[in-house]
């Protein structure tokens, strides 16, 4: 798995891919709080005032989340918060389903007959948590900011 | 051995610092946007229950569409203000349903059409299905938002708990 991780290509592959769905997912959520706010109370956990102040700060987090895995900025604390992330959302489905909630997941529309929750959805979280995973715990940071950032710094140094 | 455990533990710190700044970061734009148009929980508040009918509410700005408990459901009701739509079929609405309500299955509310056109838009709207086990009402609700109607709630409990509460209801078996 290490030998894996290793590769800067496969390195930043997952870090595009986990990185581009918690940007895309954001978009719509943060641009009308009230629709989500709509969406997380379909859940039936919460009410409207929690629900309301969760539409106004998740989608946020989601996106600056997204564009630190994405571009390698405080890439492990990004990655840890994107599993995170991903762990409560398959949960959330998990249990919504466990409940017989036929509802649309909110996930990346606010649009009431976009993306019903299902078994296929979970997985997909699944996977995206083990990728975040998989990003949290390597040392391999190609292509990012940070790296970039490093080797500008190092050369500064040798005279 | 200790070397390893120290990295690891270096390692670990990081990342919560770096996650707390994530977290942070993005709280703290969600607010700020939120306080600057007015949107999530700096939306400005309703007026309070009874303060004034919802029908003299319902202005230029519309709501998106929101969920009503039952109870909010059954003071709509009682205050006559609100038109309730059922969104099940014809034939489940014919056997039974929230006295007063129209029927408009969601099949038959194709998107982007106009309904209920002799319905003034400033009404009070609340969708309703079979209960939590149905997506319709608020499909519905949506339609009815995008077709000009500036207060729609979505009564999710629908039927189940409108029958379960022995409410006001009519049709061949109610």
């Amino acid at each position: 798995m290490k030998a894996i991780l290793a590769n800067d290509y496969f390195n930043w592959t997952l870090r595009t891919i986990v990185g581009l769905v918690l940007v895309v997912a954001a978009i719509d959520k943060a641009a009308d709080p009230s629709a989500f706010a709509v969406s997380i109370t379909n859940y039936k956990l919460v009410s409207e005032g929690p629900a309301l102040a969760l539409a106004t700060i998740l989608p946020w987090i989601e996106l600056v989340t997204g564009l630190c895995v994405l571009f390698g900025v405080l890439r492990t604390g990004g990655a840890v918060v994107a599993s995170g992330l991903f762990a409560i959302f398959a949960a959330l489905m998990a249990s919504a389903l466990a409940r017989g909630l036929d509802i649309s997941c909110g996930c990346f529309s606010q649009d009431p007959g976009v993306g019903t929750i299902s078994g296929i959805r979970i997985l997909e979280n699944v996977g995206l948590l083990v990728a975040s995973i998989l990003i949290a715990r390597s040392d391999n940071g190609s292509f990012s900011v940070e790296e970039y950032i490093t080797r500008q710094a190092s050369r500064k140094e040798i005279p | 051995m200790n070397a390893t455990k120290a990295v690891a533990r270096r390692r670990f710190s990081l990342a919560v610092r770096e996650a707390l700044v994530v977290l942070a970061a993005g709280a703290g734009l969600g607010l700020a946007y939120g306080a600057l148009t007015d949107e999530g929980i700096f939306r400005p508040a309703a007026p309070p229950r009874g303060a004034a009918p919802l029908e003299e509410r319902a202005g230029a700005m519309p709501e998106a569409p929101m969920m009503v408990s039952v109870d909010e459901a059954q003071e709509l009701f009682r205050a006559g203000q609100a038109l309730f739509v059922d969104a099940r079929s014809e034939f489940d609405y014919g056997l039974g349903h929230i006295k007063g309500a129209v029927n408009l299955p969601l099949k038959s509310a194709s998107k982007g059409a106009s309904f209920l056109t002799d319905v003034p838009r400033n009404r009070v709207v609340v969708t309703y299905c079979d209960g939590a086990n149905c997506n319709s009402s608020i499909d519905l609700a949506a339609r009815l938002y995008a077709s000009g109607f500036v207060t729609v709630r979505i009564f999710f409990g629908g039927w189940e708990e409108w029958r379960a509460r022995s409410l006001p209801t009519e049709g061949t078996r109610p």
